[in-house]
């Protein structure tokens, strides 16, 4: 029997990203948040007066909204215990490394549930249309202070891009933490692929949340009932979705 | 609706079906070889602030242990150490340097005793900058030593060289990647080896557990011959005084940690297996009674303590030597013990 040892190009990687992990983690989500406060200050948000009329037609169903709900909330908790394993600072927390890792494998196990239901009921909307393009010519209208309403189905351009960056990385990160959970199933050399790709992704998914977040709130009012009551105006869903307004009016 | 049901009742299934297939036997570990020692070589330090989230009850004993205080941290001592002074290079003798340096910029004190740290374009790496003297109120901070380097009749503060690092405070020369993440002490790595993949991956064997972590600073303790080869002198710093004459040792089956801890202390709050000497032996001599001044002597005459107690376990008695009490080593002079020494050294 040959002995193993780590692959060098990974090791290098591997202490590459050891040694960067904490500038990586404060530029993802202090960067992001304040490219947020930046962007809420230069150009604020967009169609403010569809933020006050009556939600009426449903936008998303029970169904969806449960399952957002849970991967959102289970996200924020794997978020933050998992920071603290990658900056070896569990204490901090005021928990026990056991605690933290019980509670980090329970609410993995509803993030995967959630996700992968997500990736199912929303799969049909996130195809992407030949009209998608005009949206992403003017980048829905978020770098200008006016106001313009490019063509959109039920997910505009930026959502469906949204919905398959964290469908990309919520399958990586779940493979790899599954393979974490049970280091005695794998090899040292994929243990340590997936540890890199579990930080990675998780690393991408908090900065590409955290701009979700502010999209989905502050920066469309009107928006964040969605996943609240799962109600919008119809003036927002006349403005916002056009053509998913064109096509629920017909039915 | 019904349809979205279906959908999550499948994936229930199907990730329950990968939980448990996972779980079903844990046990059983990859069958995989893993060269420890090079899958170290490219780890990094991680320090044990790191290793003790998942290891606390050992990192609890471990900070009980005398090895967690060899090398303090300043802010551990009530002294002010906020205090600018003039080092001269003690360590060359032609155009020695000198600089001013705030004390408080130095990196701890050893064993209650040095302050280390060290000075920007001085000939050495570490230097002993000051030292801490016991006193009523506490600590006191004094020069390392003084010598008047520019004549004008006032003794300067000279910085002697460290060269106690390597046992007293490895995380200031210890070598690799991560070395930032450890503490000028001893540290968990220190014995174990750097741990970052092994802490990633939580495979054991990507972590060395060395039984011979204790001789690399704890020698086996050689002494030096005199001139005139007719003698033998052991210096303060003996080591394990004449582990390698006993039996113990030469027996194959006992090693520093059949009687001694890694990282705890007995009721005596020393890293000795059982709570005091004689409970210690008789975990295997059931029937002896041992006097440890008789069989674990003391160099009556070291003046600093430095010099552990002989190991030899009744090979190498104290009466036998012929030490002379009035100096500070221990003269072995007596020529059966010398041969028997010598033959045991190579
Ligand atoms: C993320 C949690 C974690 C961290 C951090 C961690 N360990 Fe471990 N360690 C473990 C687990 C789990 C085991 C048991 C592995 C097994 O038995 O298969 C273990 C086992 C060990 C062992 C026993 C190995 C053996 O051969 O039996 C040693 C020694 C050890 N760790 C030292 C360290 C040191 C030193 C550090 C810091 C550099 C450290 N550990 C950091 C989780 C961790
Ligand atoms: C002075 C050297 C030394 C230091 C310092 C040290 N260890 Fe150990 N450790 C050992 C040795 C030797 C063993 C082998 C087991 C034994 O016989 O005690 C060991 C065993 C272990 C084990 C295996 C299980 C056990 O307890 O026997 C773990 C886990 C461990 N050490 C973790 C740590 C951690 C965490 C630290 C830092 C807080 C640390 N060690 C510091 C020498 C050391
Ligand atoms: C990095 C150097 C280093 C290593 C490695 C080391 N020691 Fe020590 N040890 C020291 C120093 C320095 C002291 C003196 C501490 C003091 O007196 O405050 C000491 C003190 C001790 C003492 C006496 C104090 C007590 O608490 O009983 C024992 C016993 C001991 N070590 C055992 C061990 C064992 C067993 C190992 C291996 C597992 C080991 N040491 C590894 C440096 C080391
Ligand atoms: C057969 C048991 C035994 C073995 C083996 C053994 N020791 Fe000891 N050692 C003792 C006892 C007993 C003491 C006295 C402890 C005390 O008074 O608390 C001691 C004391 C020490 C001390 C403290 C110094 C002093 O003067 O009290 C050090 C350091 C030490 N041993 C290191 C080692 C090292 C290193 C090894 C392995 C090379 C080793 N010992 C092997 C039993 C043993
Ligand atoms: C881990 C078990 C173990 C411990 C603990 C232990 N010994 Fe021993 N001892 C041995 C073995 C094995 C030998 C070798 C026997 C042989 O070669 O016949 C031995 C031999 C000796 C001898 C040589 C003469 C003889 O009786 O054979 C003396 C003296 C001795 N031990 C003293 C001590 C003292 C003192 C302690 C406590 C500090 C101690 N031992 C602790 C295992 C142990
Ligand atoms: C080869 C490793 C090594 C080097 C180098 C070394 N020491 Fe030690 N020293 C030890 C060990 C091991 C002990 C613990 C012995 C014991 O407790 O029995 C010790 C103990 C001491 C003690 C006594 C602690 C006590 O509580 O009795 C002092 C003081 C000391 N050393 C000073 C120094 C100074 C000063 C230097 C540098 C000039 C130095 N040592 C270099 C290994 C070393
Ligand atoms: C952290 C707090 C979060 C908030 C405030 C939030 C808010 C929202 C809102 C308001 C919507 C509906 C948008 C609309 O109706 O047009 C939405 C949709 C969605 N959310 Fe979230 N969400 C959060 C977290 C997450 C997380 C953690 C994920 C996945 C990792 C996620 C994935 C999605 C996806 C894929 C959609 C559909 C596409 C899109 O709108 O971009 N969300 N979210």
């Amino acid at each position: 029997m040959t002995y193993t040892s780590t692959n060098p190009l990974l090791a290098n990687l591997n202490n590459l990203y050891l040694e960067y992990i904490g500038l990586i983690v404060l530029l993802s989500t202090v960067g992001v948040l304040l490219g947020i406060a930046g962007h809420f200050v230069i150009i604020g948000p967009n169609a403010k007066r569809l933020g006050k009329l009556k939600p009426e037609i449903v936008r998303l169903t029970p169904f969806e909204r449960t399952a957002h709900f849970v991967r959102m909330l289970s996200f924020i908790i794997l978020a933050v215990t998992g920071i603290a394993f990658a900056l070896f600072h569990v204490g901090t927390l005021g928990l026990s490394y056991v605690a933290a890792y019980k509670i980090h494998l329970v609410f993995a196990a509803l993030f995967t549930l959630s996700s992968l239901n997500s990736i199912f009921i929303w799969l049909k909307d996130s195809i992407f249309k030949t009209y998608d393009r005009d949206w992403f010519k003017v980048m829905g209208g978020y770098l200008t202070r006016k106001e313009i309403h490019p063509p959109s189905g039920r997910f505009n351009a930026g959502q469906k891009a949204f919905y398959w960056f964290s469908t990309f990385f919520s399958i990586l990160i779940i493979f790899s933490g599954l393979m974490l959970a049970y280091p005695g199933k794998f090899g040292l050399n994929s243990l340590l692929w997936a540890s890199v790709l579990h930080g990675i992704s998780a690393i991408g998914l908090i900065a590409g949340v955290i701009a979700h977040a502010y999209l989905g709130s502050l920066a469309n009012p009107g928006t964040i009932g969605t996943i609240i009551h799962g109600k919008v105006s119809r003036e927002w869903a006349k403005n916002h979705h056009p053509q998913w307004f064109e096509e629920i009016e017909q039915k | 609706m019904r349809k979205h049901f279906l959908i999550s009742s499948l994936l229930v299934l199907v990730l329950g079906l990968i939980l448990s297939g996972c779980a079903g036997n844990e046990t059983n570990t990859k069958k995989e070889k893993i060269d420890t020692k090079e899958v170290q070589q490219m780890s990094a330090y991680i320090g044990t602030d790191a290793c003790i989230t998942c290891h606390s009850e050992t990192g609890q004993g471990f900070a009980m242990t005398s090895h967690a205080g060899i090398f303090k941290s300043l802010d551990q001592y009530n002294t002010d150490f906020k205090q600018m002074v003039n080092v001269w290079d003690g360590a060359t003798k032609e155009n020695p340097a000198t600089k001013a340096i705030n004390l408080e910029d130095t990196y701890g004190v050893m064993m209650d005793s040095y302050v280390v740290g060290n000075i920007d374009g001085f000939s050495q790496e570490l230097y002993r900058v000051a030292s801490l003297e016991k006193s009523e109120q506490g600590y006191e901070l004094v020069a390392a030593s003084l010598k008047d380097y520019n004549s004008d009749g006032i003794q300067d503060w000279s910085a002697k060289a460290y060269s106690c690092a390597e046992c007293h405070s490895p995380g200031l020369v210890a070598q690799g990647l991560g070395i930032k993440n450890l503490e000028p002490g001893i540290s968990c790595e220190t014995c174990h080896g750097p741990g970052s993949i092994h802490a990633q991956t939580k495979r054991k064997e990507a972590i060395s557990i060395n039984q011979n972590a204790c001789i690399t600073c704890h020698t086996l303790g050689q002494p030096s011959e005199t001139e005139d080869g007719s003698s033998l002198i052991a210096e303060n710093h003996y080591g394990t005084r004449n582990w390698f004459a006993s039996d113990h040792y030469t027996s194959g089956y006992v090693n520093c940690l059949s009687c001694h801890t890694s990282h705890e202390v007995n009721k005596e709050g020393s890293m000795l297996k059982g709570d005091n000497f004689t409970e210690n032996c008789a975990s295997c001599h059931k029937d002896e009674n041992f006097d440890i001044e008789e069989i674990m002597w003391k160099n009556p005459t070291d003046l600093h303590d430095h010099v552990t107690r002989d190991h030899s376990f009744g090979a190498i008695p104290y009466e036998k030597i012929g030490d002379n009490p009035e100096t500070k080593e221990v003269e072995i002079t007596d020529p059966k013990i010398i041969k028997k020494l010598k033959s045991l050294i190579k």
